[in-house]
C-alpha cells in the first residue's frame, strides 16, 4: 500500500499568501488538507484556494514545446525549441537593437523566477521589462513610494484585529482576499468600526458599520472632503503633523475647498455620512486604511493612493499596531515581482535604473548598462503595434484578456516578429506566439513568493511537472545558456550585449569562471538574491525553511528579525518624514454621454481569479460563474427594457462585448458592473492611461446596455 | 453532547468556499448551500440534524436514522423515494447526479474518523462555520452580545 505525504505549499492565486498542505501519493497530488498552523489563513481557504488542484491536474495542461508552422502548432522537443528562440532572439536583437525587445514577466511566478526573467532583459541590455503590477498596483509605487519611501503595505494581515477602525475604500476583500475579511471580523468581534466606500453594495460592504456608496472615480473628492471634516473639527493628529510630515500647510489649504456639501454633490454620498466616516476614522485610537483596484485603477490612479496616504497621515494612523495603510495585492508574487526589479524603471530591491554606473570595479568591460527606463505593459504593447518592439518573451501572463482595448492588444501581438509565450495553459496570449514552451506550475517547483504583507514564504515542489513541462526558472537560463553560445558575434554589436560579470546590480561572479546562468536550483538564486538584494539579504533558504510563516522585508542580515510593521520610527524618505501632498478631484478620462449614457465599472467574482486561464477551467469554480454578466439596476433595466437573465450587448467607443444581465439594486442607477475574467469586458475598457503610474482605467468608461445585437 | 456544525449567517460572505470544499471531498456533491439574500446578506444552509427530523420521520425505509445526536444517511437502504426532500424545511437534502438516491451532510465522517474536522467549518474564512458543542457556541455568541452591548454604553 501505497502512502501519502502532506507537502506544504503556498497557495497560488491571491498575494494573502495563505497556506496548505498537497497530499501526494505515488508521485501525484491528489488532495489537500488545511494548514491550521498558518498565521494568516489559520486552515481557512477561499473557494480558489480548495480548487487549487483542479487546475493543476489539468488535461489541458502543456506537455511539450510548440512552434507553430504554417498557421499550426506543432510538437518539438526542447533542444529545437530553445535553438529557435536564441537564435531568433539574437538576430532580432542584432538587426534592430536590444530596445527591439520586450519581456513581460509574471506575478505568479516564484521570485527566483523573476528575478532571474529581469536579469536575461538586462543582461540583453533592455529595460523593457514589467509586469501585471503596471495593471494593479502601479500607482501605489508611484503614490507610497513618494509619500512613505516605501510603496508595500505597512501591516500584516493578522494585525487588522488591533484596529478600531478600518477604512475600506475601493477594495472587495471579502471576493477577493477572503482571508482578510476573517481579520477584519476579528477585529469587529473587539468592537471596531467599519466604514466602506464602494460604488457597489458588495459582500466586503456588508461588514461595514457605515457604507459610503460614490460614484465610480470620485474617490479623490471623498477623501478630501473627510479630511475637511477632520480638520474643521480639529481631530488631526497636530503631534504627529509636527514631528513626522512634511507639507501640512499646503493640504491644510487645499481641503479647505472640499466641504461636505460639494463633495456630496460630486460623489452623491450624503454630508452626514462623510462626517460620520471622518469622525470614526480620526478618532480612532489605530485605525488602518485598506485600499485596492478601486483606487488605483483610474487615471488619477497616482492622486487616489496620495490622498489615501494624506488621510491616514493627517490622523496619526501610521506606523504603529492596527494603524497602517493597507494597499491589498491581487497575485501570490505581485509583490515579490516588483521586488525582484521586473518593472522597466527598477533593479532588485528598487533601485532606479537611472541611478546605475557603469562598473567600476571591471572598466576594461566595454559594458552598457541601460540607463533610461524601458517600456511598461501598455506601453509595450503600443511598440509592439507600432512595430518598435519586435520580439517579446511572456512567462504565465495573458495580456489578451487582462488588457485594456483588447483587440488593440490582439493586433499589436500580431504584428511582432517573434512571440515566445511560456505557460502551463495554452492561453488567449498563447494562440498567437511563435514558440509556446510547456511550464511547470507552482507545486511542481520550488521557490519563495512574497505576499501582499512582505511575509517571504517558501513553497517546495511537492510533484513532478507534466510531460515535458519544465519550471520558469530553468527555462530562463536555459535560453540565457543558448544566447551566451552567441555571445561573441553579438558583443561589440548595437548596445553590447552586456557580459553577465559586469552587470554592477547583480555583482554575482566569485570568480571569472563563473556562469551566471548556472544554478543547481532556485535556492542558489535565492543565495544570489541574498547577496544583491538588501532588503532580502536575511531572508536564507536556511532561515525561510525553517520558518514555516515566513519572514517579512526588510530584513537585512541573517539574525535580523524582518520587520512585520514598516515606519514605526522614520519614514523611508531621505529625511525621515512622510510628505503630504495635495491632490484635486479630477472627473475620469470618459464620462457617460449621448450614445453611451452609463458608466462601466469592472471588478471580479469570488470564483474567478484575474483572466481566468486556472479558475475558467476548475469545473467546481466554472459552474458557481460560469458566463459573462453585467449587473444594472432595476430602475435602469426598465428603461431599458431588459428582463433578469436577458441576453444583452454592452458597448462602449471602442467595441462591443455579449453578456446575460443581471438586475440588481446594489449598483446605482447609470451604474453597470462587469467582471474582467471572461473574454469581452477587456474590449470596452479604456486606454487612458495615469499619467505618472501608466496605468489604465479599468474602473471607469462609458456605456449602454441593450438587447443582445448579432455581429454583422 | 455531539458536535455539529453552527452558522454565524452574519459573518457570512458568500464566498462559497463551504460549498466547494464540501463537493470535493463528497465526490463532486457538495450538502451545502450558501443563499443570497436580497444581494445584502448570506447564509449557509447545511443539515441541522434535527431531533426529532422530519426527515427521519418521513423515511419509510430508515435510510435516515438519528444517531448519536445526528441525522445519519445510509444509501443502501435509500429508495430515492423523495419524501424527505420534501419533509426538510431548509431545503438541504439533495439528489445524486445519478437522480436514484439523495446526499446530504454526514459531518464529514471518514474525515472524523481520522481525527480530523469537517472542511466546511475549517475552510471558512470568516468562522460563520463553526464545529462545535452547542454550549460553546451559545456561550461565544453571548460574550458577543455582551460585549456589544458594553460598548454601546461607553460610547453613549
Amino acid at each position: 500500500m501505497s502512502s501519502k505525504t502532506f507537502i506544504p505549499t503556498v497557495c497560488p492565486y491571491c498575494g494573502a499568501g495563505c497556506a496548505f498542505y498537497v497530499v501526494v501519493e505515488d508521485g501525484r497530488a491528489v488532495g489537500l488538507e488545511y494548514m491550521a498552523e498558518h498565521p494568516v489563513s489559520e486552515g481557512a481557504l477561499c473557494p480558489k484556494g480548495n480548487a487549487a488542484l483542479e487546475a493543476l491536474n489539468h488535461p489541458d495542461r502543456l506537455t511539450h514545446p510548440l512552434v507553430k508552422r504554417n498557421g499550426r502548432f506543432q510538437e518539438v522537443g526542447w533542444e529545437q525549441a530553445l535553438d529557435f528562440i536564441s537564435h531568433r532572439l539574437s538576430a532580432i536583437r542584432q538587426s534592430a537593437g536590444p530596445d527591439a525587445l520586450g519581456f513581460l514577466s509574471s506575478a505568479k511566478c516564484s521570485n527566483e523566477e523573476n528575478y532571474l526573467f529581469q536579469k536575461l532583459a538586462r543582461w540583453l541590455g533592455t529595460n523593457n521589462v514589467d509586469h501585471c503590477a503596471r495593471l494593479c498596483h502601479a500607482p501605489t509605487v508611484v503614490g507610497l513610494a513618494h509619500t512613505l519611501g516605501s510603496a508595500a503595505m505597512t501591516n500584516p494581515i493578522p494585525d487588522l484585529i488591533n484596529a478600531d477602525c478600518i477604512f475600506v475604500i475601493g477594495s472587495n476583500f471579502a471576493e477577493n482576499y477572503a482571508p482578510v475579511a476573517r481579520w477584519v471580523w476579528r477585529a469587529r468581534d473587539r468592537g471596531a468600526r467599519v466604514i466602506v466606500a464602494d460604488p457597489r453594495l458588495t459582500p466586503t460592504a456588508w461588514l461595514a458599520d457605515i457604507f459610503l456608496q460614490l460614484r465610480p472615480g470620485t474617490d479623490v473628492a471623498l477623501l478630501n472632503g473627510m479630511m475637511h471634516v477632520i480638520l474643521t473639527e480639529g481631530l488631526a493628529d497636530r503631534d504627529f503633523i509636527a514631528q513626522r510630515t512634511t507639507g501640512f500647510e499646503a493640504l491644510a489649504r487645499h481641503v479647505a475647498a472640499y466641504p461636505p456639501s460639494r463633495v456630496a454633490e460630486i460623489t452623491g454620498v450624503s454630508p452626514a455620512q462623510i462626517v460620520a466616516a471622518a469622525r470614526a476614522f480620526a478618532s480612532a485610537s489605530a485605525a488602518t486604511l485598506i485600499y485596492c483596484m478601486g483606487i488605483t485603477q483610474h487615471t488619477t490612479g497616482s492622486d487616489n493612493v496620495l490622498a489615501c496616504a494624506d488621510l491616514a497621515l493627517m490622523c496619526g494612523q501610521v506606523g504603529r499596531p492596527g494603524a497602517g495603510l493597507m494597499p491589498l495585492r491581487g497575485q501570490n508574487n505581485v509583490q515579490g515581482a516588483c521586488d525582484m526589479g521586473a518593472l522597466p524603471d527598477f533593479l532588485p530591491g528598487y533601485q532606479r535604473v537611472s541611478n546605475l554606473r557603469p562598473q567600476i570595479s571591471n572598466p576594461q568591460s566595454a559594458i552598457r548598462n541601460p540607463q533610461s527606463s524601458g517600456l511598461t505593459v501598455v506601453e509595450m504593447i503600443n511598440a509592439a503595434y507600432d512595430g518598435q518592439i519586435k520580439a517579446m518573451v511572456v512567462m504565465g501572463e495573458n495580456p489578451i484578456l487582462s488588457d485594456p482595448n483588447a483587440d488593440h492588444a490582439r493586433e499589436a501581438l500580431s504584428r511582432l516578429d517573434l512571440l515566445v509565450v511560456q505557460d502551463i495553459f495554452m492561453t488567449e496570449t498563447a494562440e498567437l506566439a511563435d514558440v509556446v514552451l510547456p511550464a511547470a506550475a507552482w507545486a511542481e517547483k520550488s521557490g519563495s513568493y512574497t505576499t501582499t504583507e512582505r511575509r517571504v514564504q517558501w513553497s517546495p515542489q511537492a510533484v513532478q511537472p507534466p510531460g515535458e513541462a519544465r519550471a520558469d526558472w530553468q527555462i530562463v537560463c536555459d535560453v540565457a545558456r543558448r544566447i551566451q553560445g552567441n555571445l561573441e558575434e553579438l558583443r561589440g554589436t548595437q548596445g553590447g550585449l552586456v557580459p553577465p560579470s559586469s552587470s554592477e546590480f547583480l555583482r554575482v561572479p566569485q570568480s571569472s569562471s563563473d556562469n551566471p546562468w548556472d544554478y543547481a536550483s532556485p535556492v542558489d538564486v535565492l543565495a544570489e538574491i541574498n547577496r544583491t538584494v538588501p532588503i532580502y539579504a536575511g531572508i536564507t533558504p536556511e532561515r525561510l525553511a525553517a520558518a514555516p510563516g515566513g519572514l517579512f522585508w526588510p530584513c537585512p542580515a541573517p539574525d535580523h528579525p524582518g520587520t512585520p510593521i514598516l515606519h514605526t520610527e522614520r519614514f523611508a524618505t531621505p529625511d525621515g518624514r512622510a510628505r503630504l501632498v495635495p491632490v484635486d478631484y479630477v472627473a475620469p478620462a470618459e464620462e457617460p454621454a449621448g450614445a453611451f449614457p452609463l458608466t462601466l465599472t469592472t471588478g471580479r467574482v469570488v470564483v474567478h481569479h484575474n483572466a481566468g486561464s486556472m479558475t475558467r477551467r476548475s469545473p467546481s469554480l466554472l459552474a458557481r460563474a460560469p458566463a459573462l454578466f453585467v449587473e444594472v439596476n432595476p430602475a435602469d433595466a426598465e428603461r431599458l427594457g431588459l428582463a433578469e437573465g436577458d441576453a444583452v450587448t454592452v458597448s462602449t467607443a471602442r467595441g462591443r462585448a455579449e453578456a446575460k444581465v443581471r438586475i440588481t439594486d446594489t449598483v446605482e442607477t447609470g451604474v453597470a458592473f462587469m467582471p474582467f475574467h471572461f473574454e469581452g469586458t477587456n474590449r470596452l475598457t479604456i486606454d487612458a492611461l495615469d499619467p505618472r503610474a501608466k496605468i489604465p482605467e479599468y474602473k471607469v468608461a462609458a456605456c449602454q446596455v441593450g438587447p443582445a445585437k448579432k455581429e454583422g | 453532547m455531539a458536535r455539529l456544525i453552527y452558522a454565524h449567517a452574519e459573518r457570512c460572505i458568500d464566498c462559497t468556499a463551504c460549498e466547494v470544499a464540501c463537493q470535493r471531498v463528497h465526490n463532486g456533491m457538495s450538502n451545502v448551500t450558501v443563499v443570497r439574500v436580497e444581494g445584502r446578506f448570506a447564509v449557509p444552509l447545511l443539515c441541522r440534524h434535527c431531533d426529532p427530523a422530519p426527515c427521519v420521520a418521513a423515511c419509510y425505509t430508515q435510510a435516515l436514522a438519528t444517531t448519536n445526536g445526528t441525522v445519519a444517511f445510509d444509501a443502501a437502504r435509500c429508495t430515492g423515494c423523495g419524501l424527505c426532500l420534501v419533509a426538510c424545511p431548509f431545503g438541504v437534502i439533495g439528489w445524486k447526479s445519478d437522480g436514484r438516491t439523495v446526499h446530504k451532510c454526514d459531518l464529514c465522517t471518514d474525515r472524523r474518523a481520522a481525527g480530523q474536522e469537517p472542511v466546511c467549518a475549517l475552510t471558512c474564512p470568516t468562522q460563520a462555520l463553526s464545529y462545535e458543542e452547542y454550549g460553546d457556541f451559545v456561550g461565544r455568541v453571548q460574550r458577543r452580545a455582551a460585549a456589544k452591548m458594553l460598548r454601546a454604553e461607553v460610547r453613549r
